[in-house]
């Protein structure tokens, strides 16, 4: 429960840090479940042709926790430098 | 779930969430989830912290604005126009796309206003000659998931729907220098405004409830087993079996222990399995601020009160 919480607050933490920087995620492979609910929270979204984009949890029991996201334009006018994650599962 | 019900379309959202379909390349973008496409090479090097990383450099430093027109010229020298069209195989494509802005509907005056009814949509348009590739696919998913899960997912998303609109997030948790702009969100302060709630992280703390209750259900450990566990390649055998065995709002609560104790059948959306209160208790929870570390605490009294509750019938058996 808590890592599920911890999880959780990582992904709020980022949506907030949108308001002061940019926020880059880049999904450049398999992007599902928590790495979606991360890519989701950025403010800006990056896909490439290799991203593949799901929300798997209804089939091991579970329910997409793939977070929130709403456009907040007007918090992002600050010139730091972005922050860059990377959203991809290991092969 | 409150992500999906603005950023693409709300009908895709909710398909995405109950079927657990898959999205690739540039779909992302035609949805609305990607906001750029870039070529694998230059998603490569724009990765954090890559020696050398041209596009990272390119973007550092810069406002929003500029890192958008950077990461979107570096597309279009690629050649991923924006505005393609999906393949015909695209759940994007224009007969699947009709078919799920139909069948999982969450606006109204036509909202799908229960999973039961979703299915039934797509029963009606399998039946048709002309149905679109996605109706069957979409019901297999539907069939061969956990039916708690597909309730949950349907529960969550429409209840993130329902909550209030959104309020700037705070900035209390971030130790930088405050604000620069006065007449920012939180009026310069740095700090959230006094009993204000982040919808965004209700949101969040709802899905919390949601995917916390679930974790201690017995499907979960089944459907972990399945996919990568002792069962690996089996189908799972969920419990309830299908979603029209699911409980219907009203029916007397599942055994304690199941859920986490105390339930009621006040939701009419809620599945009974997750306990049936949980919709009102996002509403309560809601009205004073549904915070993450809220529905922790929630989570942890459950746990306790169950693993009580276990100990009290030990003890009562001896």
């Amino acid at each position: 429960m808590e890592l599920l919480h911890l999880e959780y607050s990582v992904h709020q933490l980022v949506f907030e840090a949108r308001a002061r920087v940019p926020v880059v995620a880049i999904a450049d492979g398999i992007v599902m479940g928590a790495g979606a609910g991360l890519f989701m929270a950025a403010s800006t979204r990056v896909a490439s042709e290799k991203t593949l984009f799901a929300m798997p949890e209804v089939s091991i029991g579970l329910c997409p926790d793939a977070g929130t996201y709403q456009p907040l334009p007007s918090l992002l006018k600050g010139t730091s430098t972005p922050l860059v994650a990377r959203c991809q599962c290991p092969r | 779930m409150h992500f999906l019900r603005t950023s693409c379309a709300p009908s895709v959202g909710l398909y995405l969430a109950m079927t657990g379909a898959r999205l690739q390349g540039g779909d992302l973008q035609r949805a609305g989830l990607a906001t750029h496409l870039l070529a694998p090479a230059d998603a490569a090097d724009a990765a954090p912290g890559r020696a050398g990383s041209a596009l990272a450099a390119a973007v550092a430093g810069r406002p929003p604005s500029e890192v958008d027109a950077v990461l979107a010229a570096v597309g279009a020298a690629a050649g991923l126009a924006e505005g393609s069209a999906p393949a015909e195989d695209s759940i994007l494509a224009p007969p699947n796309q009709r078919a799920i802005d139909l069948a999982f509907s969450v606006d109204l005056p036509h909202a799908q206003p229960s999973v039961a009814s979703v299915v039934a949509a797509l029963e009606a348009m399998a039946a048709e000659a002309t149905a679109a590739p996605v109706v069957a696919t979409a019901l297999d998913a539907l069939r061969s998931a956990c039916p708690t899960s597909v309730a949950a997912a349907f529960f969550a998303f429409t209840a993130a729907h329902a909550l209030p609109p959104l309020k700037p997030p705070p900035v209390s948790r971030l130790k930088a220098e405050p604000r620069a702009e006065p007449g920012g969100p939180d009026g310069g302060t740095g700090g959230p405004r006094a009993g204000e709630a982040s919808v965004v992280e209700a949101c969040r703390a709802l899905e919390l409830l949601v995917c916390g209750r679930l974790l201690r259900r017995a499907d979960f450990a089944e459907g972990v087993a399945c996919a990568v566990g002792a069962k690996r390649g089996a189908m799972p055998a969920w419990s309830p079996s299908t979603w029209t065995a699911r409980a219907a709002p009203g029916a007397p609560p599942p055994p304690a222990g199941e859920c986490g104790g105390a339930v009621s059948d006040g939701a009419d959306r809620c599945p009974a399995e997750l306990g049936g209160d949980l919709g009102d208790v996002v509403e309560s929870l809601a009205g004073e601020g549904l915070t993450l570390a809220k529905a922790r605490d929630l989570l942890l009294a459950e746990v306790d009160a169950l693993e009580a509750s276990k100990r009290h019938a030990a003890s009562a058996e001896k």
